[in-house]
């Protein structure tokens, strides 16, 4: 691969999905047909080599590889810098597996300007691609917010009626938590020149930086509160979550499918890469409090999930609830919650987005998502409801499935850290349970009624190939977590080593220090 | 130290370098001049205007080619001193007939729509281009008023030049009375200032303030800075002196709103940035004393101020001249921001970021001259809908000009705010930085809705689109050095670097 690729192969795995977006740009109109098959070729390829790299991760090695590093702006110390290591590798697998598939989703539920609603997509596979793989503070701002244009589009031009609504409320609201990570983005940058000489925005020498951390109101507290405002929008963390519920329900199955499974994922990511090591000295000021919001995230989530009679709303809340698990488990600041949380990402990425798919294959046949609108589906679409009892099981996290390992290794690490806050979160299992299988219980169960079955079919062979590799993915992650967590772990300890060891020279860390698990 | 005297004959004598120094501005003069002449001459049957438009151009790019293959690199003092030509002087050249020349291939046939007399539009623009060059040279307060009012005066017939159009014409009567009390406020501050430091020169006056430490508590000079910067901050139109814009940038032609806000605000920034190293001190070093605080502490508050109303106001803006009127004020709220970081770190921000904000204001201001039908009535912002339908490419050019003015990544308006706000914070605004990026991030909203209405609604025609060859070219050039600029600012940056040195 280094033959053909050289030091570049990470900026292939960006831009080329960025290449054929543009491609699918310029293809006249009326060519949907021939841009469908272009956007399923280029995001196989896209995938294909992601595989790739995959295949040529070395396994015990902690550090970021197939680094690619060349001047950008000297002058204000910009590099071109990416790299991909434990943390990032499967997030990034986890987008490339996902656009093919909701290329294929949208064969037929995207009939207006195919063309631009898949470039759209595959423009926001490269940003989305480029925010993991950056290791330069300011290109990853570059990737951060340019992703949001494609987004914007997507749910704008492609939702349901009160899209415009929902694009723009998702746009500002994303956009305005941002900038004042601009703010900290540039105050490292001016750091980096008064202590190591020389203005430098890569993240290694962002890290070396010294800066008082007593208190929230010192340098790296105000730097941590500045990044995480703009990764807990992303998350969403409560009570910063409202943009998500409209955005979600608005946008297009495919728009829904990204969003929550892997835009969501940058948020939780943006935490592990630069908000927590970056101001590590502040971390057990703050834990408590974030293991608090999130454990709060989680019970707020589920009960409103309860109360929707929207199917995709209810799964956007879900979302909530589950995304709330992933921080809860990265604040444990022990190795247990941070596996937890990183392999708890890669599940609702795969639950969730499977989540959505059914609701879009429902959503194809009949133009409603309301719950009472179906009823008695495990008779009429027998495989289309053994797919959702096994996406609700992951969700659900049943032992078997991925979701049971990633909650129940948040859960353990979350309660080294903080019995009572754990203990909170655990009943946000059971009333995840409640909201999803009340929902089977509605749809799937029950007498079919003729009227409402109308005109549904079971999912045809283009809907079996896209959803059987997540029906797939559930189990093997489910059943085979030593997989993963072979390539992550390395990277993983390294990162809970830096967050952990400075707390314990700063004299504060001795209970989280202890949790740490070897 | 150089003394005031009366104007010794020696000092008007003209090295070969000066000369050469001073030929962009004759070859400027020449194309004021020549093109009068041409104007009166009919070429065709119905009298082509192909002939002066090309002219025009020529003369402006033959400037600013003149510049850019005689840059300057060490300062020449022209007139002993009244003028100087250095990096600074030569890189505004190019920007201000880059503008200019921009401005005059985008509006080519919207000079039909709008009954611009032509004959008249092309020598008067660069006779405000002469004068905009004048200011980013000039280095003697009186100077400075003579380059400004041969700006203004002929900005002034620009504006009215829709002759039939009752908005024109009261935008164009506003901004003279309304700009010849500017004028008049700035030449009072010059008078007070001679009358406390005997000298008009700003080296001068540089030199005077670090050796004299007794006139800094001189009330009269006191009086003369803060109206001198009055007069100036009513020309970028920074609040609370920006009452005048939304009314002038309505009436005057969009082409003409577009000049102002761009090549206009360029050179009195330019001029500005040069009399704020005179008065405020250079390398940091605070000349003016409790002055210093007093003047930081005003322009502080302009500053929020100035984002604050441009940025709000906008938001509610229904016609899209006086939309962009409060995203021009908006935009000069945080060059401000730069001015106020100092010499060192925030003077060449400020000169990225005009060079960026020439390309995408231009550029988007050539797209919206496309479809203005008679009296501009399709400069509503219900004029867009639809638009990307009906014409794709112009609704992605505009949306790419758009997202640059919101500050989007990879655009150069993202570049030049970065580059802005972080000289900003080095010099330690850290609140002001920050209020200013959250304001732009309200600006956000408002182009956003330009883009929602384009892609997301459906709308209709309201005045047929007038597609023109020279028109496409200027927003080609214009979304070529937006994109370039965002991605590849590394040699921009480098010039500005040079050119703020002073």
């Amino acid at each position: 691969m280094q033959i053909i690729f050289g030091e570049h192969i990470l900026s292939w795995l960006v831009f080329s999905p960025l290449l054929f977006a543009l491609l699918l740009f310029c293809l006249p109109r009326g060519m949907d047909e021939a841009a469908r098959w272009l956007a399923l070729g280029g995001s196989l390829l896209v995938f294909a080599l992601s595989l790739a790299i995959f295949g040529a991760f070395e396994k015990g090695n902690a550090g970021y590889q197939f680094m690619v590093q060349k001047e950008w702006l000297p002058l204000i110390g910009v590099r071109y810098s990416m790299g991909i290591d434990g943390i990032s590798l499967f997030l990034v697998l986890l987008t490339t597996f996902l656009v093919p598939v909701i290329v294929l989703s949208a064969w037929h539920a995207v009939e207006e300007d195919a063309k631009k609603y898949l470039a759209f997509m595959l423009a926001l596979e490269g940003t989305i691609l480029g925010a993991f793989l950056a290791l330069d503070l300011f290109l990853f701002y570059v990737f951060w917010e340019a992703m949001l244009i494609p987004m914007f589009f997507l749910i704008g031009i492609w939702g349901s009626k009160d899209r415009i609504y929902a694009a723009q409320k998702f746009l500002l609201y994303t956009f305005a938590g941002s900038v004042p990570m601009l703010v900290a983005i540039i105050y490292l940058v001016l750091q980096t020149k008064l202590q190591l000489g020389g203005y430098s925005a890569a993240l290694a020498d962002v890290l070396m930086l010294k800066l008082p951390g007593d208190g929230i109101l010192s340098p790296q507290g105000l730097i941590f509160l500045a990044f995480t405002l703009a990764f807990a929008i992303k998350v969403p963390l409560f009570p910063f979550h409202t943009w998500l519920p409209d955005a979600h329900v608005q946008a297009p199955t495919g728009g829904s499918v990204i969003l929550a499974g892997v835009l969501l994922k940058l948020g939780g990511y943006g935490l592990m890469r630069f908000a927590m090591p970056i101001s590590t000295g502040v971390l057990p000021l703050v834990a408590p409090w974030m293991m608090g919001i999130s454990a709060i995230a989680i019970v707020y989530g589920a009960f409103v999930a309860l109360a929707q009679d929207d199917i995709k709303k209810l799964v956007a809340y879900s979302s909530v609830s589950h995304m709330g698990y992933v921080i809860l488990g990265l604040f444990a600041l022990n190795q247990i919650g941070i596996t937890g949380s990183l392999y708890q990402m890669l599940n609702h990425g795969v639950s969730t987005g499977a989540l959505f798919l059914l609701v879009g294959v429902l959503y194809e046949r009949k133009h409603t998502r309301a719950i009472d609108a179906y009823s008695g589906l495990a008779k009429t679409l027998p495989l289309f409801s053994i797919i959702l009892l096994i996406v609700t099981f992951s969700s659900i996290a049943l032992p078997g499935t991925n979701g049971f390992i990633g909650e129940f290794l948040i859960l353990q690490g979350a309660f080294l850290a903080s019995p009572f806050w754990t203990a909170m979160a655990g009943t946000g299992v059971i009333f995840g349970a409640v909201y999803m299988l009340w929902l089977c219980q509605r749809i799937l169960f029950g007498k079919p009624d003729p009227q409402k079955s109308e005109g549904l079919t079971d999912i045809n062979w283009r809907e079996f190939y896209y959803l059987a590799p997540l029906v797939l993915l559930v189990f093997f992650m489910g059943l085979y977590p030593k997989y993963f967590f072979d390539r992550m772990e390395p990277s993983l300890l390294q990162f809970t080593k830096k967050i952990t060891v400075s707390m314990k020279d700063s004299g504060k860390g001795g209970l989280y220090a202890n949790a740490q698990h070897d | 130290m150089p003394t005031l005297s009366t104007i010794n004959p020696a000092n008007l004598v003209l090295s070969p370098a000066a000369w050469m120094a001073l030929a962009p501005y004759g070859i400027v003069t020449a194309g004021v001049l020549l093109s009068m002449l041409l104007a009166t001459v009919k070429f065709g049957e119905r009298g082509s205007r192909l002939p002066l438009f090309l002219f025009s151009i020529a003369a402006m790019v033959a400037a600013g080619v003149w510049t850019g293959t005689h840059w300057v690199r060490e300062p020449v003092q022209i007139f002993g001193g009244m003028m100087v030509a250095d990096y600074f002087s030569s890189f505004f050249n190019v920007l201000l007939c880059g503008a200019t020349a921009l401005v005059m291939l985008g509006s080519y046939s919207y000079l039909d729509e709008g009954e611009i007399h032509y004959s008249e539009f092309y020598p008067i623009l660069m006779s405000a281009t002469l004068g905009m060059m004048l200011l980013a040279c000039a280095t003697e307060l009186l100077t400075i008023f003579v380059a400004l009012e041969l700006m203004s005066l002929t900005v002034y017939v620009l504006v009215g030049m829709r002759r039939k159009n009752a908005f024109s014409n009261e935008a164009s009567i506003k901004y003279f009375v309304m700009g010849g009390a500017a004028a008049a406020v700035y030449l009072y501050g010059t008078a007070l200032i001679y009358g406390a430091l005997n000298t008009t020169r700003l080296n001068n006056i540089l030199y005077t303030l670090g050796h004299e430490p007794t006139v800094l508590t001189n009330p009269v000079l006191v009086a003369g800075v803060v109206l001198l910067m009055v007069g100036f901050l009513f020309k970028v139109a920074a609040a609370p002196f920006h009452m005048w814009t939304p009314d002038v940038y309505e009436g005057a032609p969009a082409n003409v709103t577009s000049y102002m806000a761009t090549a206009l605000k360029a050179a009195v920034f330019a001029a500005l940035v040069r009399v704020s190293v005179s008065f405020f001190g250079d390398q940091g070093v605070s000349l003016l004393g409790g002055l210093q605080n007093v003047a930081h502490a005003v322009l502080w508050w302009l500053a929020l101020l100035t984002m604050l109303i441009g940025n709000f106001v906008a938001l509610m803006q229904t016609n899209l001249k006086r939309l962009m009127a409060y995203s021009a004020i908006a935009h000069t709220g945080y060059l401000l921001v730069g001015l106020l970081a100092g010499p060192q770190v925030g003077y060449s921000g400020i000169v990225f970021y005009l060079v960026a904000y020439v390309a995408m204001n231009i550029g988007a201001f050539v797209l919206l001259t496309l479809f203005p039908g008679k009296d501009d009535e399709g400069l509503e912002i219900s004029a867009l809908a639809g638009l990307g339908k009906r014409h794709p490419l112009a609704a992605a050019a505009l949306t790419v000009f758009l997202l640059s003015l919101g500050g989007f990544p990879p655009t150069a308006g993202f570049v030049g705010k970065y580059y802005l706000f972080s000289g900003a914070l080095a010099a330690g605004e850290t609140t002001l930085v920050f209020i200013a990026v959250l304001t732009s991030a309200v600006s956000v909203y408002y182009y956003l809705r330009l883009v929602v209405l384009m892609y997301m609604q459906d709308g209709k025609e309201l005045a047929p689109f007038r597609p023109s060859y020279f028109a496409y070219a200027a927003i080609a050039i214009c979304l070529v050095l937006t994109i370039q600029y965002g991605i590849f600012p590394g040699s921009l940056i480098h010039a500005v670097k040079k050119a703020a040195i002073f």
